[in-house]
C-alpha cells in the first residue's frame, strides 16, 4: 500500500491540498476593535477575505431621532473616540449651517486648535499601534507620553481627557484658561523633535522597508471606486484635502502644504501619516499666534476696561453705548441659544471635515422640532475597511497586519 | 592538552583543613582524594543550578525593568524592594492556574513537550567554563556537544505545536522548527573559525586561548563578525526580538504555547530565558575572552603582586570570585544587549526571517570562515594572538595583518555590495509590480 | 502639495547593507537615550494627579452659603441629559409656593460624565467635582441620593470661590 492508494490524498493533479478557512477575530490583538475576517487561505496565501462587521453597532444614528440636539452632542465623542473633536464639528458646523448662526472668529480658531491637536493625537495612537502589530513595542510608549501631555492641555481647556462636549452650536463651551495658549506653544515647539525621535526608529530601519516598501499598493481607480480618502488616498499621490479643496472653519489663513505619496504602498501611508503630524505642529502654531484676542487674560482685561469706562460714563452723565463693546470676533459663543429648547429651522445640509482617517461628513434634515429628523454618518473607515480584501487577495497572509495597520481603520466609525 | 575532564581544585582541601583543625582534627587528603572529587562535583552542580536558577528568576525581572526604563517608565515596583520579588510572585500565580489540557491533544506529548524544550538547555550549563576552576564537565568536544544538544530543544517545540490539536500552534510550531534549523548553521559555522584559532573544540581551552586583555579576545579584534553572526543566531535560536514570530501575539495568537497554561508554560518562559543566559554565557566564553579580565592582569593579581597561577588559598578564592564576576558582568552585558533589541526593533516576517539566514547570513559565515583561515596562516603564526605581546611592531607581522586587512575589506565588501543590489532590485520588483 | 523624499530605492551608491546597519544603530541609540531620562509614572495613590478645575468628576448640588437647598426642581438638568432617565427628581410645593426636593437621585454608574446638566441649570446648583475614585462594591451603591450629592455650606462656597463666582448668600 503505497500513499497513492489512501482514499483522498491523491487526485489526478496530484497531492490533495484543501483551503484552510481561517476566522481571525473578533477578538484578536491586532483588530483595532472587534473586526471579524473570515479569511481562506491556501497556505500562506490568502485566497478570499471576508469582514464581518457591526460588533460595535450602537444606533448612533437612530439615537440622534430620539433625542434633542443638545442631549444628543456628548454620544458624538464616542462615534469615533480618536477624533471625538471632529465628530462634534460636523455635528454643530451642520446645525449652524441649517440655521445661518453667526460664529466668532476666536471660536473658529480655538477649534482649529483643538482639531488639529487632535490629529496629532490620534496619528500618534496609530503610529503606536501600526509599530506594534509590527513587533516593535517602544514607540507605543513613547507616542503615548506625547498623547498624556495634549491630554492634560484638553483637560486643562474642557474638562475631560478624552470625552470633550466642547463645541457648542455658535460657540464652545468656555473660553480658554489663562495661560493655556503658553502651556500649548510649549508643548508643540517640542514636538517637531520628539517627531524625528519617532522616525529615528522607525523610517530608516531596514526591516521596516522590508516589510511595508511596495506592499499593500492602491492603485487610483481602486481608491476611487472605494470612495478611500485621507492619508491613504494622498498616498497614491491624489492631493485630497478637504482643508484645502473645500476649506472650512478658518483653514484658508494658515499655511500649511498636504504631504503626499508616491508609491501608494504601505511605506508610504506611513510618511504620509507622519508628515501630517508635523503640518499639524505648523498650523498649531500659526493658529495660536494669530487667535483674536489672544490669551484669556488679555480679554478680561479689556473687558474689565470696557466696564470701567461705561461705568465712569455712566457716571458723567454720558450714554454708556458710546464706548465700543469688546471685539464681537473676541466671544466664545455667537448667538444666546437655550440648550434645552433649541428648534433649528427645517432644512437639510451636509457637512463634511478632514477627519484622520479621511472624509467625515454628516448629512443632517431638521424640521423644526427639538430633535432632528435623520442623521447620517459617513464614516471614513468604512469606506477605507472595504477596501481591504482587494487588497489582501493574493498576498501574504504575514501582510495583512502591515496593510490594516496602515489604513487606519478605528471599528466604532465603521459600526457606529 | 590532556586535560582530566574532572579534578578538584587545591585550594578546597586547603580551606577545609583549616575547618577541620578548628575542631582539632587532621586528615591526610592523599587517602581522601576521590571524596574530595565527589565533593567537588557536589559543590560545582549545585553552584552551576543555583546560578542557572537565580539567573533566569532574575532575568525575568531584569527584562520588565529594563524594558521600561528604556520607555521612560518604572517596572514593577510594587512586589518587593524595587521589585525583586516578581518573579516569584509570576511563579507562584502560575502554579496556581489550573492545568488546562485540550480535549483532543496528545496528553503524554502534551506534557512531555515542555520537558523536552527545558531539559538540553540545562544540560549545557554544565559546560560553560564560569572560571578556569568552576566549570563542571570540560569535555573535550564541547562545543559540538553544546550545538548537538540544543538541536533537540527544538523537538520538544515542535511535539508542543503538533500536541496542541490546534492549527495555529502546528503553524507556530512548524514555523519555529525551521527558524531554529535555518539558524543553527551560522551559529555552529561562526564558532568554526574561533575553533580553528584555537586548535580545540574544549570550551575551557578557547578560553584559556584568549587570555590577556581585550584586544586578545576573539570578538574584539580577530572576527568581529563572527561575534555579530553568533549574537544574531543567539536570537534566532532563542527565540527572541525580532525573530519572535513562533510566539508573536499580534500573529497567530501565541504560536506554539497558546493552550499552555500554569506550570507547563512557566517552563517554556523560564526555559527560554535560561537559553537566552547559556547562549549569552557562550558568547562570552567564545568570542570575549570568558572570565578575563579587560585591563589584561586581574586585580586580584595586582593586589597581592604574584601571577594567577601561583596563587593559592584564600587568594586563590578571591580570584575565582573575581573571574566570576567578570564572566557574569560580560553575560548580563549580551543579556541587556538581546534587551535593547528587544525594545527596538519590529519583527520579521517568516520569508524574511528564511532569506536572512538562508541568503545572507550563511554566505557570509562561509567568507568568514575563508577570510578566518587565511588570518590564521598569516597573522597568527602559532595559533595564539599576536597581540598578545605588545609591543608587536615586528616588520613582517605588521604587513601581515596589513595584507589580511586588505583582503578582508575586499572580499567582506564585495559581498556588501552584492547583498545590497540583490536587496535594491527586490524592493524595485515589488514596486514595479501591480 | 508637498512630495517628501521617500527612500533611495535606486542609488547604487549608497549601499542598503551599510545604511540598514546604521539605521538599526540610530534606532537602538535613540532608544538607549530614553534610558536615562527620568520616568514619566506617577505612583498612584501615594501621588494623586494634578487635576483642573474643569474636571469632569462626580456630580453634587451646590447649597446656599447657609446651607440651605438651591435647587428649585425644573428637571432642565434630567432633561438635557443623554442618559434619559439617569436623574431623577421628585418635588413638591410647600405653603409658600417654595420647591422642596423629595428626591434627587443620579445613577453614577450609569453616567457618562458629559456635563450637560451642569451647563442648563438655571441656579448654578449641580455642577462637578474633580473627584474620580468613585468605584465601589455593588451597582446599588452607585445610585447617589440627595444626601450624597449635596455638599455644605461652606464646600459649595469654596467651589464657587475656585471657579471665579461670588458666595451665594441670599
Amino acid at each position: 500500500m503505497s500513499i497513492k492508494d489512501i482514499p483522498g490524498v491523491f487526485t489526478e493533479q496530484g497531492l490533495k491540498t484543501e483551503d484552510l478557512v481561517v476566522n481571525i477575530g473578533p477578538q484578536h490583538p491586532s483588530t483595532h476593535g472587534v473586526l471579524r475576517l473570515i479569511t481562506t487561505l491556501n497556505g500562506e496565501v490568502v485566497k478570499d477575505m471576508v469582514p464581518v462587521i457591526g460588533y460595535l453597532h450602537r444606533s448612533k444614528e437612530k439615537m440622534a431621532e430620539s433625542r434633542s440636539y443638545f442631549q444628543y452632542q456628548p454620544t458624538l465623542d464616542r462615534v469615533e473616540y480618536l477624533s471625538s473633536f471632529f465628530d462634534h464639528y460636523v455635528y454643530v458646523s451642520s446645525i449652524e449651517r441649517i440655521a445661518k448662526l453667526k460664529v466668532p472668529k476666536r471660536v473658529e480658531y480655538i477649534r482649529m486648535i483643538t482639531m488639529e491637536l487632535n490629529r496629532i493625537t490620534s496619528h500618534l495612537l496609530w503610529f503606536g499601534t501600526f509599530l506594534l502589530d509590527l513587533g516593535a513595542t517602544s514607540p507605543l510608549f513613547y507616542a503615548f507620553r506625547e498623547r498624556e501631555d495634549i491630554f492634560k492641555l484638553f483637560e486643562d481647556l474642557t474638562g475631560a481627557r478624552m470625552m470633550y462636549n466642547y463645541y457648542r452650536f455658535g460657540g464652545v463651551n468656555a473660553d480658554l484658561p489663562p495661560g493655556w495658549i503658553e502651556k500649548c506653544r510649549r508643548f508643540i515647539r517640542t514636538m517637531p523633535e520628539k517627531i524625528d525621535e519617532y522616525e529615528a526608529i522607525v523610517t530608516k530601519n531596514p526591516i521596516i522597508l522590508d516589510r511595508t516598501v511596495g506592499i499593500g499598493r492602491m492603485d487610483i481607480e481602486t481608491c476611487l471606486k472605494y470612495g478611500v480618502t485621507g492619508a491613504s488616498l494622498r498616498a497614491t499621490g491624489i492631493a485630497q484635502d478637504l482643508r484645502k479643496t473645500n476649506p472650512y472653519s478658518c483653514y484658508n489663513e494658515v499655511q500649511f502644504d498636504v504631504p503626499v505619496g508616491k508609491h501608494a504602498d504601505v511605506y508610504d501611508r506611513y510618511l504620509v501619516r507622519m508628515a501630517e503630524m508635523r503640518e499639524s505642529c505648523k498650523i498649531i502654531e500659526q493658529c495660536l499666534d494669530k487667535i483674536p484676542g489672544g490669551d484669556t487674560q488679555n480679554i478680561r482685561n479689556k473687558q474689565a476696561e470696557i466696564d470701567a469706562a461705561k461705568a465712569a460714563a455712566k457716571e458723567r452723565g454720558e450714554d454708556p453705548k458710546s464706548i465700543p463693546d469688546l471685539d464681537p470676533d473676541w466671544l466664545t459663543q455667537g448667538q444666546k441659544i437655550n440648550l434645552m429648547t433649541y428648534k433649528p429651522p427645517a432644512g437639510e445640509v451636509f457637512s463634511m471635515c478632514e477627519s484622520p482617517r479621511g472624509m467625515l461628513g454628516c448629512y443632517m434634515i431638521s424640521d423644526g422640532t427639538p430633535k432632528a429628523y435623520r442623521l447620517k454618518w459617513r464614516g471614513a473607515s468604512f469606506s477605507n475597511l472595504s477596501v481591504l480584501p482587494e487588497l489582501m487577495i493574493g498576498n501574504l497572509y504575514p501582510d495583512l497586519m502591515a496593510i490594516f495597520g496602515s489604513l487606519d481603520v478605528i471599528l466604532p466609525e465603521v459600526d457606529r | 592538552m590532556n586535560q582530566p575532564v574532572f579534578d578538584f581544585p587545591d585550594w578546597l582541601p586547603r580551606l577545609l583543613d583549616q575547618g577541620i583543625s578548628h575542631f582539632g582534627g587532621s586528615v591526610n587528603w592523599a587517602d581522601w582524594a576521590p571524596w574530595l572529587t565527589i565533593l567537588w562535583a557536589i559543590i560545582v552542580f549545585t553552584l552551576i543550578a543555583v546560578v542557572a536558577q537565580a539567573s533566569v528568576i532574575f532575568m525575568v525581572l531584569m527584562e520588565r525593568k529594563v524594558l521600561a526604563w528604556m520607555t521612560q517608565r518604572k517596572g514593577p515596583n510594587r512586589v518587593g524592594p524595587w521589585g525583586t520579588l516578581q518573579t516569584l510572585a509570576d511563579g507562584v500565580k502560575l502554579l496556581f492556574k489550573e492545568d488546562i489540557i485540550p480535549k483532543g491533544a496528545n496528553k503524554f506529548l502534551f506534557t512531555v513537550a515542555p520537558a523536552l524544550f527545558f531539559l538540553p538547555t540545562f544540560v549545557f550549563f554544565g559546560l560553560i567554563p564560569f572560571t578556569n576552576q568552576l566549570v563542571a564537565v570540560a569535555l573535550p568536544a564541547g562545543a559540538l556537544f553544546v550545538f548537538a544538544i540544543s538541536s533537540l530543544s527544538v523537538v520538544g517545540l515542535v511535539l508542543a505545536g503538533w500536541a496542541s490539536n490546534n492549527k495555529y500552534s502546528l503553524l507556530g510550531g512548524m514555523r519555529s522548527a525551521a527558524q531554529a534549523i535555518s539558524y543553527e548553521i551560522p551559529l555552529v559555522m561562526a564558532v568554526l573559525g574561533v575553533v580553528l584559532f584555537t586548535g580545540s573544540m574544549n570550551i575551557a581551552e578557547i578560553v584559556k586561548a584568549q587570555a590577556g586583555p581585550f584586544w586578545n579576545w576573539y570578538g574584539v579584534l580577530l572576527t568581529p563578525i563572527s561575534l555579530v553572526i553568533f549574537f544574531i543566531s543567539t536570537l534566532a535560536e532563542v527565540n527572541r526580538v525580532p525573530f519572535d514570530l513562533p510566539e508573536a501575539e499580534s500573529e497567530l495568537v501565541s504560536g506554539y504555547n497558546t493552550e499552555y497554561s500554569g506550570m507547563k508554560f512557566a517552563l517554556f518562559f523560564l526555559a527560554e530565558y535560561a537559553a537566552l543566559f547559556a547562549m549569552s554565557a557562550f558568547t562570552v566564553a567564545f568570542f570575549v575572552g570568558g572570565y578575563f579580565s579587560p585591563f589584561g592582569p586581574f586585580i586580584t593579581e595586582l593586589v597581592t603582586h604574584q601571577p594567577a597561577d601561583q596563587l593559592t588559598g584564600l587568594s586563590q578564592l578571591a580570584l575565582q570570585v573575581e573571574m566570576l564576576f567578570w564572566f557574569m558582568m560580560k553575560t548580563y552585558f549580551f543579556i541587556f544587549l538581546a534587551m535593547w533589541v528587544r525594545a527596538t526593533l519590529p519583527r520579521l516576517k517568516p520569508d524574511q526571517l528564511m532569506g536572512f539566514s538562508w541568503k545572507f547570513l550563511i554566505p557570509l559565515s562561509i567568507i568568514n570562515i575563508f577570510v578566518i583561515a587565511i588570518e590564521k596562516y598569516m597573522v597568527l603564526p602559532n595559533g595564539q594572538p599576536v597581540m598578545a605581546s605588545l609591543p608587536v611592531l615586528q616588520a613582517t607581522t605588521v604587513s601581515s595583518w596589513a595584507i589580511w586587512v586588505v583582503i578582508a575589506a575586499v572580499v567582506f565588501g564585495g559581498f556588501f555590495v552584492l547583498m545590497s543590489r540583490l536587496l535594491s532590485e527586490k524592493l524595485e520588483a515589488r514596486l514595479a509590480r501591480r | 502639495m508637498s512630495s517628501f523624499p521617500s527612500p533611495k530605492h535606486d542609488d547604487i551608491k549608497e549601499n542598503r547593507v551599510i545604511e540598514g546597519l546604521k539605521a538599526i544603530g540610530q534606532g537602538m541609540s535613540t532608544v538607549l537615550s530614553h534610558y536615562f531620562r527620568p520616568p514619566v509614572t506617577l505612583e498612584y495613590p501615594e501621588v494623586m494627579p494634578d487635576l483642573s478645575d474643569r474636571f469632569h468628576g462626580r456630580l453634587c448640588l451646590l447649597t446656599k452659603s447657609d446651607g440651605t437647598d438651591l435647587c428649585v426642581g425644573c428637571q432642565a438638568c434630567a432633561r438635557v441629559c443623554p442618559c434619559n432617565d439617569l436623574i431623577q427628581i421628585e418635588m413638591h410645593r410647600d405653603a409658600a409656593k417654595k420647591p422642596v426636593i423629595d428626591q434627587f437621585t443620579i445613577d453614577i454608574g450609569r453616567c457618562i460624565f458629559c456635563g450637560n446638566c451642569t451647563e442648563v441649570c438655571p441656579v448654578d446648583c449641580i455642577k462637578m467635582l474633580p473627584d474620580f475614585e468613585l468605584s465601589d462594591f455593588s451597582r446599588e451603591a452607585l445610585v447617589l441620593d440627595k444626601k450624597d450629592l449635596t455638599l455644605s455650606g461652606e464646600e459649595s462656597d469654596h467651589w464657587r470661590l475656585v471657579h471665579g463666582m461670588e458666595p451665594l448668600v441670599e
